[in-house]
């Protein structure tokens, strides 16, 4: 292979494919190579006392602003799924197929009927606190849901949501059989009064 | 003309765009479990509680009670969605605009009911709850119920919301024709829940919430008691009267009318000398069997 063959294959050439995790990844692993690269210079004992103290206390620090960021921005999940612009978004998309939107551990999914057959009415978003695990559902008055692997109605009166099943019953006020081992907040989703679906449109 | 071409063409368009103003609701017996039927203390509570709502629908203008909806049909099942195309064939095939399913659950002071409501045409599903609070009838707990689905089913229809107030029931007394004493036909409980000293206070209104309710009711002439219980379908703001008759040397026969026009709304039965109802029938015990 003559130096121009080559010089023409690697401009020819895609760059590999990489997976989310690795360019998250990224800007810690180039911080650990340049710190690996700085030879550590002889320094005063209690200098060096100094530095194992304060990078405890940044140690510390950091900890504390990785739980607070991560519980923020699970909370945060909640609360940006039920001020309705994801749904009125995947609504414009999926008009009457759109079942749900799932965000649990795996990520943010939405679930789709094979047909335009889902009455789209009466928005509904859930958060389902089990354990360590959480889930938060946007879905609509009249579909179901699955809980703690339970198929789970969600309804809606207009103001009131009821979470309720076979041995299940969850309102804001009250819990009945297996929901009473859970953590479950639900509020209306406001989809505005300008919006409606493209197809099957309930309101 | 003009007018031909009017009759045919534009008024029954104004017709199909005004909006539908019959409410016709078919219920599904609601789905119960052992727990719930242990604590009320009968079998098929599901189904008894159905057919209370039904009754106690029926009484809510503008509704009307078809149906009912099978429970066996897949789309009755609580936790099953319905498709807006399986809403509307079973609208239409029970001529419903409404359909009505649910569950009964053991709750810490009693049953809590839960009701989906499904308008037929476009397959929108809400629904609502009614929770037993402790010393509240059955009966009174349904009829909170049936409002509650009404109301639902009303708004799914454009139809501005209904009111519907309580009902009244009193008692009559006349002097004696037999005794000296006077005699009083009275309301001794409704739906279990006594009314204290009532032969006393036989002019006391009782309150009765629309709907389906089991009244106990008493004739007294200062010697004997002789009581009869009448269950019937009180319409919201109406006035009841008990009232009675006793011809000579026989026993009173007594019933239910409107106390406006006198006209009898129950059969009239013979009273029957017996215990006071608290003593004979557990009032948890009453409601499954109807």
């Amino acid at each position: 292979m003559t130096p121009e063959e080559l010089k023409s294959l690697a401009q020819a050439s895609a760059e590999p494919a990489r997976p989310d995790s690795h360019w998250e990844a990224f800007p810690g692993r180039i911080v650990t190579k340049l710190r690996a690269g700085v030879r550590p210079t002889a320094a005063p004992r209690h200098l060096k006392l100094a530095i194992a103290l304060a990078a405890a206390a940044t140690c510390g620090l950091m900890a504390g602003f990785a739980l607070w960021h991560s519980n923020a921005a699970k909370a945060g999940t909640f609360e940006s799924l039920r001020d309705g612009q994801m749904l009125r978004a995947q609504l414009t998309l999926y008009a009457g197929r759109l079942e749900a939107i799932v965000h649990d551990r795996s990520g943010l999914r939405t679930q789709l009927a094979k047909d335009p057959s889902v009455a789209t009415a009466d928005p509904v978003c859930v958060e389902i606190r089990d354990g360590d695990e959480r889930q938060v559902v946007v879905t609509f008055s009249g579909q179901t849901i699955q809980i703690a692997d339970r198929t789970v109605m969600v309804l809606s009166d207009g103001g009131q949501v009821i979470l309720t099943g076979r041995d299940f019953l969850w309102t804001p006020s009250s819990a009945a059989g297996a929901a009473r081992r859970l953590q479950i907040r639900a509020a209306l989703v406001p989809l505005g009064p300008s919006f409606t679906p493209k197809a099957n449109e309930t309101f | 003309m003009k007018t031909l071409l009017l009759t045919l063409f534009v008024l029954p368009a104004g017709l199909l765009a005004s909006p539908a103003t019959e409410v016709r609701v078919a219920v599904a017996d609601f789905q119960s479990d052992f727990h719930v039927d242990q604590q009320i203390g009968g079998h098929g509570s599901g189904r008894a509680l159905a057919r209370i709502l039904r009754a106690d629908l029926a009484v809510l203008t503008p509704l009307t009670v078809v149906g009912p909806w099978d429970l066996k049909a897949e789309a009755a099942d609580v936790v099953r969605a319905v498709t807006p195309a399986e809403a509307k064939a079973a609208g239409e095939s029970l001529g419903a605009t409404t359909l009505v399913s649910g569950q009964v659950l053991a709750g810490p002071a009693g049953p809590i009911v839960t009701a989906r409501v499904i308008y037929a045409t476009t397959g929108r599903t809400q629904g609502t709850l009614v929770q037993s609070v402790r010393g509240e009838s059955v009966a009174d707990l349904v009829s909170h119920l049936a409002a509650q689905v009404a109301a639902l089913a009303m708004a799914q229809q454009g139809l501005p919301s209904g009111s519907w107030q309580a009902a009244s029931i009193l008692g009559t007394r006349r002097p004696g024709s037999h005794s000296a004493h006077d005699e009083v036909a009275c309301v001794v409980d409704v739906d279990g829940r006594i009314v204290p000293d009532e032969t006393t206070k036989w002019d006391q209104p009782q309150a009765l919430s629309p709907g389906l309710h089991e009244v106990y009711v008493r004739f007294y002439d200062g010697q004997r008691l002789m009581d009869h219980d009448f269950i019937f379908n009180a319409v919201p703001g109406a006035h009841y009267r008990v009232s009675f008759e006793r011809p000579a040397d026989r026993k009173a026969t007594v019933w239910i009318g409107s106390a406006d026009s006198g006209e009898p709304v129950t059969a009239k039965a013979e009273a029957d000398t017996r215990l006071p109802p608290s003593q004979t029938i557990d009032p948890q015990n009453r409601w499954p069997a109807w």
